[in-house]
């Protein structure tokens, strides 16, 4: 069992606090993924589970053991870093090997361990190379075969594919997701790439200025973010937000109601909205939860003017104008939308969003 | 119709000269060439007539005649001249040496994160930029036999019953000057090599922490291969300012006492301009040559292997 529970941890530059009560528990075998912006303190909460970083307050545990103290070797854990970091003037054999020869492995089982984890990663041929022979995508095997071979408790991946091609990036992280299935250790990965965090982890943790924002299966957290930075941060393309929107209360019914647009809150919310009626919200819509509709009096029914269509494929990205608003639409490709045309747009109310204005937190 | 042809044979002309600038030697050539004048006057002139300098018997005043290598026998039939060697060899490579532990390690020092190391890093700075003359002539005071500071504050405080003779004796006098010029060359290895030090990605340190490495391990196994390339470069350029000395040594000791402390450079200098001998002088001064020539040639042919 590899457990890594952090309980209140805290990380203070001097005025500047990086990371403030961190408290979260990875189980054993998890691939846990630390997402959230720059500065966020992601990075900074893996260096100190590493023990790259001191700790200014609370505690880690490894395996039940607290490791506040201990040097990042007596941690039995393995790390990759964002530049790879492998040593120029050594072969892959070396890099490999380096922790184990540290070890005092025999020499024999080294070479048994290094052949075997090169061979999982398709780099056998290259156990003679420099790093500097490699492509980008050879060394971040090469990075990742330095972890594997010394058999570690935990792996912690600083943005590790941040470095590699569009490509490569989806090809590894597909890869990264085999291995860590077949092995099944306890992993957390560090990324500002919200795509990544959610193909990637068993659990994401959305972090923001230094704290948790949420902890959640990636869907769960993809369907009901827990306040607005969640929302606008998870998912592609991002959220709309529609500030000054009213709850309004007719008949027994709850309405949002903004300029061009008034959207029926489905029942189930009836009671956790009832208490807004009459006040403004924010409202949110995925730009996938609006599709083309043909019934102009159907409930979530929206009349849009196309600004911009921008077609990718599997989708057709359309800027339309509500209102007052611009709002981002993800629409069937097969749609003959146009460029300066009205659209009628259907809403799927179930999956509104409603924030606090204030507090900026979920309603719903 | 006469104009016509005129103007297309000038045209035909400037087309074809045209094409000869931008043929891809020439243009380079020319855009050197204003280096390679400065270089043939300031280098290879003087070069090349100290080497026919020391195949003459030119005294100053008067040009000699081409005496082959008779210059050089009795070079090699001179006490004097091995004494030189050897001193030159001596003052080298004990200098060297410490410069280079003594200032890769403040180096290493240095390059940790301090309070003020700003200040220390300019203070270190120092001795590389006072000129030698002025500094020489400071440690010539402090290396006095009357005068010295370092008596006065030994004989003060009791550690010693008589004065130290530091120049004035071979042994003191040749510790002396190495001393000074290991003070004076410190500098140059620690920012040289303190520069070398901040490009090595601290990245390669946490993963050695995480693979278990001790300080001894990272300097031997990161640290050290790292700067190896950097670490010769610097350490051929010290070997030939050392080797080619000359003020320090002159404005200390003159190459005394008893000749103790005489280098090639020193002694060269003596023969030649104090002594008149220009040939003399000039065979002396060759000697450097070859030395400086293998040092870069080994540099050179490491660098090459390791890129």
């Amino acid at each position: 069992m590899a457990e890594v529970a952090l309980h209140h941890v805290g990380k203070k530059y001097g005025d500047v606090q990086a990371v403030e009560d961190f408290t979260l528990t990875i189980q054993h075998g998890e691939f846990m993924v630390f997402v959230g912006p720059s500065g966020c303190g992601k990075t900074t909460t893996l260096r100190m589970i590493a023990g790259l970083e001191e700790i200014t307050s609370g505690e880690i545990l490894i395996d039940g053991r607290k490791v506040n103290h201990l040097p990042p070797k007596d941690r039995d854990i393995a790390m990759v870093f964002q530049n790879y970091a492998l040593y120029p003037h050594m072969t892959v054999f070396d890099n490999m090997a380096f922790g184990l020869k540290l070890k005092k492995m025999p020499r024999d089982e080294i070479e048994q361990r290094v052949r075997q984890t090169a061979g999982m990663l398709g780099i056998l041929d290259f156990l003679k190379r420099k790093p500097r022979e490699l492509s980008g995508g050879q060394r971040q095997r090469v990075a990742l075969g330095r972890a594997i071979v010394r058999t570690p408790k935990v792996y912690l991946f600083d943005e590790p594919l941040s470095n590699l091609d569009a490509k490569l990036r989806v090809q590894m992280r597909l890869e990264l997701k085999k291995l860590h299935e077949k092995m099944n250790t306890t992993s957390i990965y560090v990324t500002h790439d919200q795509i990544e965090a959610m193909t990637m982890g068993d659990r994401i943790v959305v972090m923001k200025d230094g704290r948790i924002q949420q902890v959640g299966h990636p869907l769960e957290i993809y369907m009901h973010p827990r306040n607005r930075f969640v929302a606008g941060f998870i998912g592609s393309p991002t959220m709309n937000f529609i500030e000054g929107a009213r709850i309004e209360k007719e008949n027994g019914a709850l309405f949002s109601v903004t300029k061009g647009m008034k959207l029926p809150i489905p029942k189930t919310h009836f009671e956790a909205l009832a208490p807004y009626a009459g006040r403004e919200i924010v409202l949110g819509v995925r730009p996938e939860d609006l599709s083309e509709g043909d019934d102009p009096n159907a409930p979530g029914a929206v009349k849009a003017y196309v600004e911009v269509v921008q077609p990718v494929g599997n989708q057709i990205y359309i800027d339309v104008k509500v209102g007052d608003r611009n709002l981002l639409a993800a629409i069937s490709p097969q749609s003959a939308v146009k460029v300066k045309e009205e659209i009628l747009l259907k809403a799927r109310l179930e999956n509104l969003h409603f924030f606090d204005p204030e507090s900026e937190k979920a309603l719903v | 119709m006469s104009q016509e042809i005129a103007s297309s044979g000038w045209g035909r002309f400037r087309a074809s000269s045209a094409d000869f600038l931008h043929r891809k030697g020439v243009m380079g050539f020319l855009f050197t060439l204003p280096a390679d004048i400065i270089l043939l006057l300031l280098l290879a002139y003087p070069f090349v007539l100290g080497i026919w300098l020391s195949f003459t018997n030119t005294i100053i005043g008067r040009s000699g005649s081409f005496v082959g290598l008779s210059n050089y026998i009795s070079l090699f039939h001179s006490n004097i001249f091995w004494l030189t060697a050897f001193n030159t060899v001596f003052y080298t490579c004990v200098a060297v040496f410490f410069k280079l532990i003594l200032g890769f390690g403040l180096a290493i020092i240095l390059n940790q994160d301090f309070k003020g190391k700003g200040l220390i890093r300019a203070i270190v700075l120092l001795p590389w930029i006072v000129p030698t003359a002025l500094s020489a002539i400071a440690f010539w005071w402090i290396f006095d036999s009357n005068f010295s500071c370092i008596n006065w504050l030994l004989l003060k405080i009791g550690l010693l019953k008589t004065p130290i003779d530091f120049l004035g004796n071979t042994i003191n006098a040749r510790l002396s000057v190495v001393l000074v010029n290991i003070w004076r060359g410190i500098p140059f290895f620690t920012i040289g090599l303190m520069a070398g030090l901040q490009t090595i990605n601290q990245s390669l340190y946490e993963a050695a922490d995480i693979d278990g490495a001790t300080p001894w391990v990272k300097f031997k196994s990161i640290t050290l291969p790292l700067i190896m390339p950097l670490l010769s470069v610097i350490t051929t350029f010290s070997i030939i300012w050392t080797f080619a000395d000359f003020q320090l040594i002159w404005i200390l000791t003159r190459g005394g006492p008893d000749n103790a402390t005489h280098i090639f450079g020193t002694l060269s200098f003596q023969r030649a301009i104090a002594g008149g001998h220009l040939g003399e002088g000039a065979a002396i001064s060759a000697f450097i040559f070859p030395v400086l020539f293998i040092s870069v040639l080994i540099t050179s042919k490491y660098l090459k292997r390791e890129n």
